[in-house]
């Protein structure tokens, strides 16, 4: 049904290329996230601002930046509604995605290892340990497939922080509730959890997440990828060199 | 105010037959005329001053003239702040109102010498607040003053002269923050500073003022030492959240810092994320700044031999500098030698 060409040069492309690739401005692009990628990423991001600015003037509340945010959001109540409106999207969000992910594994039987997948794998564990010789000089860059070790675990902390933040947020939201499964002190200890973690999850978001996916210098000052679905063919063949080998090798695009 | 004098005091007492009575009678027609004269002077503060205390007590140098042979230290200050009384919630009465029994002459002093002014202050409320008073005696506070004088009294916590209009119910973020800091904390100090890392109190400070103050949970006037597991501590905490049970209550208010006196698997959960945000940040931001300095090196086309490759673009920029100083052009042409094969030179 689809145009078997590539909508840059029109020449024919093989079966299963489909809409692999597209052409804006005289680039070849790959589509490397889908629109549902794409929204849920979008969903998580800025729910996480919202928790991130409306959170931490309370755990910090006797600091002088601290008043100046409440006041922003109209004081601790609306802080509070924002916080919990934004965290009921996260989780949803969250949610919804458990379910993509059992729908691929369960139904469409989506290989758990290998070069496609979100899960660890042991070329994961040479990449690393590659890319750390290359900051010293003693190798080449590693060729990365598909998902790079670091987007990896960017996507699984996800996991980490919504387990750990979203149940001990819930059972602070809910004290009573959570008093009547569990003894008080872990309102106690679900507080400590809440903001630590919460801690953890900004630094993290602030101080390697936006380095990795925005500021290295292949992809500096930004990466819009995660916003448009689309890679630069040119960028997918420097930075994930084993994915695009395998891309070409696949016929899902033109060699350069 | 009340006062210290012991026996020097009974030289002023009325009534004493003197021999010398008519130089005393003009003597005090004098002062009399004096305070009068004064009384023309003294400005807008004074202006419910209707007893002319403020003549002497408004001057914040005035001391106790005669102090007891026992006192040590500095003077005793009698000094009253007219402008914080006014904004009082007492503004309108006289202060013989609440300093009762005390002698209108000059000095004034209190008729019973034998009584604590402790005692006399408390009576002093107890004529308009009966129902504070009657609460009060049933409280820890009044059982430790009555044992040994240590427990507070109503002006250890509310003051004296400064105490705010407030009305119960409505008290305000700010009014239930002081309360606690300034009054309560005075006393329990550790208990406040423990409180103030627990969500109640930050939500106070933030101005949010349904989060619960000291006496929201403990009372007033009856306080309440409040224990895990008991009917009144749960009575408490349903005042705002209706739901709560008796395992509620085992939620622990006055925490320290680093958790020293809690239940053991607090600490444990504390220092097990305390650790894991300090590993995976410390361990995050070095993959970075590792990889930083690869790329700046790369960028700046430095390439250094053994430890001063991680920090030879500093040396590169400092020979920079270097050359522009003495003006001579960018040539590093003996580094290219050093460059590994890298893909990314091509994407630069």
């Amino acid at each position: 049904m689809a145009e078997a060409t590539y909508p840059a040069t029109g020449e024919e492309r093989p079966e299963g290329a489909a809409v692999a690739e597209t052409n804006v401005e005289g680039r070849d692009y790959y589509v490397r996230f889908s629109p549902y990628h794409r929204l849920s990423h979008f969903v998580m991001m800025t729910t996480f601002i919202g928790c991130a600015l409306t959170g931490p003037p309370l755990k910090y509340s006797y600091d002088f930046w601290a008043q100046a945010m409440m006041g922003f959001w109209g004081g601790v109540e609306n802080a509070g509604l924002i916080h919990r409106v934004m965290a009921g999207f996260m989780v949803a969000d969250f949610v919804i995605h458990v379910l993509y992910l059992g729908y691929h594994i369960g139904v469409k039987k989506a290989k758990i290892f290998g070069p496609d997948s979100i899960f660890f794998w042991k070329k994961d564990l040479t990449d690393a340990l590659g890319m750390v010789k290359w900051f010293f000089d003693r190798g080449p860059r590693p060729r990365f497939e598909r998902f790079t070790f670091w987007e990896k675990f960017d996507y699984w902390a996800v996991f980490w922080g919504i387990a750990m933040i979203g149940t001990s947020g819930f059972a602070l939201w809910f004290p009573t509730v959570t008093s009547t499964l569990v003894s008080g002190i872990f309102l106690n200890v679900a507080r400590i959890i809440h903001g630590d973690e919460a801690i953890l999850a900004i630094g993290w978001i602030l101080f390697v997440h936006l380095y990795n996916s925005h500021l290295r210098m292949n992809v500096f000052p930004m990466d819009p990828v995660i916003f448009t679905g689309r890679m630069p063919i040119e960028h997918v063949k420097h930075d994930k060199a084993a994915w695009y080998d395998r891309l070409v090798r696949e016929g899902k695009i033109k060699p350069e | 105010m009340q006062s210290n004098t012991g026996e020097k005091m009974n030289r002023t007492g009325v009534g004493t037959p003197r021999p010398r009575r008519r130089i005393a009678r003009v003597a005090a027609s004098a002062s009399f005329l004096a305070v009068l004269m004064l009384g023309l002077f003294v400005g807008v503060a004074s202006a419910q001053d209707v007893e002319g205390c403020l003549i002497c007590h408004g001057d914040p140098n005035f001391t106790d003239p005669t102090p007891a042979e026992d006192q040590q230290g500095a003077d005793l200050s009698l000094y009253v702040d007219s402008e914080q009384f006014l904004n009082s919630v007492h503004n309108g009465l006289k202060c013989s109102d609440c300093h009762e029994g005390f002698l209108l002459t000059i000095p004034n002093h209190q008729l019973d010498m034998d009584k604590d002014f402790r005692q006399v202050a408390i009576e002093a409320c107890e004529g308009c607040h009966q129902e504070a008073f009657q609460k009060y005696q049933t409280s820890d506070h009044a059982q430790r003053f009555y044992e040994d004088q240590a427990g507070p009294i109503c002006i250890s916590c509310h003051g004296s002269h400064a105490i705010r209009r407030v009305n119960l119910g409505e008290e305000s973020a700010d009014f239930k923050m002081s309360m606690a800091r300034d009054s309560c904390g005075q006393c329990h100090v550790n208990k406040f500073e423990q409180a103030s890392h627990e969500f109640h109190f930050k939500a106070l400070s933030l101005g949010y003022e349904r989060a619960a103050t000291c006496f929201d949970c403990h009372g007033f006037h009856d306080n309440l030492a409040l224990t895990s597991g008991e009917p009144e501590t749960v009575e408490a905490c349903r005042q705002c959240h209706p739901g709560a049970n008796k395992g509620f209550t085992y939620f622990q208010m006055h925490l320290e810092e680093g958790f020293q006196n809690a239940w053991w698997g607090v600490r444990v959960v504390y220092y097990f994320f305390s650790t894991l945000l300090v590993v995976v940040l410390v361990t995050g931001i070095a993959y970075t700044t590792v990889h930083f300095q690869k790329e700046t090196r790369t960028i700046l086309g430095v390439f250094g031999r053994g430890a001063g490759r991680l920090f030879g673009f500093i040396r590169h920029l400092e020979e920079e500098s270097v050359r522009e100083r003495e003006g001579r052009p960018n040539g590093p042409e003996d580094q290219s030698k050093d460059e590994p094969e890298d893909d990314d030179r091509g994407m630069l």
